[in-house]
């Protein structure tokens, strides 16, 4: 990115997408392949090929299959769907905070979870995923019905239903996890944010739901980058606000319900990546969509191998990790907008 | 169901592994029994991890706060007026164990007292472990009755922390009952199986921290050290010996348990009373990897109920150990 002298402002040119783009699909590639290669067993070149092309049932192959390559879709999966979903929240909210969190949906999935385990006794994951969508569309409806209807209906009111409404969910979540230690177990587990320990089919149906969210977000991206105009704006310009907003919030129930329930709720993701592709990027909604999708997992990926490698050869849960690597990012990222409005000519 | 000692070390590990470095100071000492308080005839000074305490020579109110620790007084014979909540767990615990903590006071929750409930129940001492108690809650602990923090060498250090809370409650004698008991039951039993014990390499492994993760007990955790130090099973090559966190055991990567448990060929783990085991365990043995492994081939995977926390449920898991593996394996 370089800057160029208009006027005496000084302004950002945007790196042209012919060439990033190329660019950040090789590096999503290449963390692929990383997160493949990579991991506690040293695995020789032609080990990974004989596991990827043509598996005999070695121990190598195990690995490969049963452990790193659903490891792996789940990292992209959830990668896209967190960071994708950030996007479409900050734009619908307004809310340069806003993430996956915010409106219930983390805490609706993992209720939801809690009830599966401890009500239901369901423990498989395949079951477990479709209620974390149930759970993530009840929460964001609520938040909807509640916060987003009516006379005095405001973004802050939304936002302010969706922190209110994820409490008390999480606090009942933590309840039922005390009434039963099987269930404390699972969702102790389960909460703590993870890519490991699903098999390669939950992984694929994972990618596949993802990819689903994915085609809805393609479909409304338009009207996304009209409403982050400003809804004034967007019906000025003849922008569906209502069809936006709706086909947003569906999308945001199916990327986070499929990210939450494969890989339980990872945070600063969905905050970090929008973000960091901002300052690059600049506003452009559709672009923010685009390369959110791509790196997302990235971040993801990249994080869960370093997770494996600083205390090896134990490993720290993912969630952490992309805490620690978010929260300092996001403060650099404040504090270099501060730097540049202070140093910006009035 | 009872949470493991896999769970319970888990838990200990997220909430109180930074207060170990802080705990290994000395634990109590017999021998620093002050002459005075034998003098006085009603209390006597013993030494805890946070310094000298007195405390009375016959409690009569003993609260004991950390997890294991009731069991630990329960072994010595003393009943316990304050105990942390056991609610969630209970239905794990043994009709005795069940019936003596049923009268006492619930006093908060696994790492979080409740100060308040405990001052209600009037202790005349407090005793817990000092992987749960750091010097700021002992201080607090302290201003409710004389409390007794001991920590031994490591956590799964349940012969010297025992002692120590025996010295400190006055129990001594049923202490060295209870030890003599379980000593000569222990050598019986590596003599009458010494063929089976030499002939197996072992391990015993568990749930892990996190999902498509598992446990291996170390030879400082309860059970390895029964398993490696009292009983002289062989662990596997593969097998951690140690670690500086003082969890007792480490939780890896399940890509690494064929490496892990390379050659042993007897597998211990948990199991719940009723004979399932836990999800987490049960998702490790069901794993591709674990399957793959010797153990799981022959078939000498084996579920051991007893959580080991003194030298009686020691004692209880060495029985359990001939029923369920040694004596099948000698046939």
């Amino acid at each position: 990115m370089t800057t160029l002298a208009t006027g005496g402002r000084r302004t950002l040119r945007r790196p042209p997408d012919a060439v990033v783009l190329p660019i950040v699909v090789l590096l999503l590639l290449a963390a692929v392949a990383v997160s493949i290669a990579v991991g506690p067993r040293t695995l020789t070149f032609d080990d990974l090929l004989a596991a990827l092309t043509a598996p005999t049932g070695t121990e190598a192959d195990l690995i490969v299959r049963d452990v790193r390559l659903p490891r792996t879709f789940v990292g992209i999966a959830a990668g896209s769907a967190l960071a994708v979903a950030g996007v479409i929240m900050q734009t619908l909210t307004r809310n340069p905070l806003a993430e996956p969190g915010l409106l219930g949906v983390n805490a609706g999935a993992s209720f939801a979870v809690a009830i599966a385990i401890v009500v239901l006794r369901i423990g498989e994951f395949g079951a477990t995923m479709w209620f974390a969508f149930l759970g993530a569309a009840v929460a964001s409806a609520l938040v909807a019905v509640i916060g987003g209807v009516g006379r005095g209906a405001s973004i802050g009111r939304l936002t302010l239903t969706g922190v209110a409404i994820g409490a008390v969910l999480s606090a009942a979540t933590a309840a039922l996890s005390l009434i039963d230690p099987h269930a404390y177990q699972s969702l102790r587990l389960w909460g703590a944010g993870a890519l490991g320990g699903r098999s390669l089919d939950a992984a694929v149906l994972t990618l596949l739901v993802v990819a689903v969210g994915l085609v809805l977000v393609v479909l409304i991206a338009p009207g996304l980058g009209l409403l982050a105009l400003g809804e004034d704006t967007a019906r000025a310009l003849g922008g569906r606000i209502g069809i936006a907003r709706l086909g947003g919030f569906l999308a945001i129930v199916v990327l986070c319900g499929a990210a939450t329930a494969a890989a339980g709720p990872i945070a600063f993701v969905g905050l970090l990546v929008p973000h960091a592709l901002r300052a690059v990027f600049g506003p452009d909604t559709r672009r923010l969509l685009i390369y959110s999708a791509l790196v997302g997992p990235i971040l993801l990926l990249l994080a869960d191998v370093l997770c494996g490698m600083l205390i090896a050869p134990r490993s720290i849960p993912v969630g952490v990790m992309t805490a620690f690597l978010g929260a300092p990012v996001l403060v650099a990222l404040v504090l270099s907008r501060r730097v540049q409005a202070e140093g910006a000519p009035s | 169901m009872r949470p493991s000692p896999r769970l319970r070390a888990a838990l200990a590990a997220a909430v109180i592994v930074p207060l170990v470095l802080t705990a290994t100071a000395c634990a109590p000492d017999a021998d620093s029994s002050s002459d005075d308080g034998a003098a006085s005839g009603d209390t006597v000074v013993v030494d805890s991890v946070y310094g000298e305490v007195t405390v009375p020579a016959a409690p009569e109110r003993v609260a004991a706060i950390s997890y294991d620790t009731p069991w630990q007084v329960m072994s010595l014979d003393l009943p316990v007026v304050a105990a942390i909540d056991y609610t969630q767990w209970i239905d794990g615990y043994t009709e005795d164990q069940q019936a003596y903590i049923a009268d006492a006071a619930k006093v908060g929750s696994y790492g979080e007292v409740n100060f308040e409930a405990l001052a209600g129940a009037a202790p005349d001492v407090i005793v817990g472990d000092a992987y749960e108690v750091d010097e700021a809650t002992f201080t607090r602990l302290s201003e409710i009755a004389p409390t007794v923090i001991v920590g031994g060498d490591e956590r799964g250090d349940w012969q010297s922390i025992t002692e120590d809370l025996a010295t400190a409650l006055g129990a001594h004698d049923t202490w060295e009952e209870a030890k003599a008991s379980y000593e000569a039951r222990r050598d019986e039993v590596k003599e009458q199986y010494a063929d089976v014990i030499a002939a197996n390499t072992w391990a015993n492994f568990s749930l892990g921290n996190e999902v498509g993760q598992f446990s291996i007990q170390l030879p400082s955790g309860s059970t390895g050290n029964l398993v490696v130090n009292e009983m002289g099973l062989t662990y596997g090559d593969g097998i951690p010996q140690d670690t500086d966190d003082g969890a007792g055991y480490v939780s890896l990567p399940l890509e690494q348990i064929g490496t892990v448990l390379d050659g042993v060929t007897v597998g211990l783990t948990y199991e719940n009373p009723d004979g399932s085991k836990m999800p987490g365990i049960q998702d490790v043995i069901d794993s591709s990897l674990f399957q793959q492994l010797e153990i799981a081939k022959t078939d000498r995977v084996y579920g051991l109920v007893s959580n080991v926390t003194d030298y009686r449920t020691a004692e209880e898991w060495i029985d359990e150990l001939v029923a369920k593996v040694l004596e099948p394996l000698s046939q």
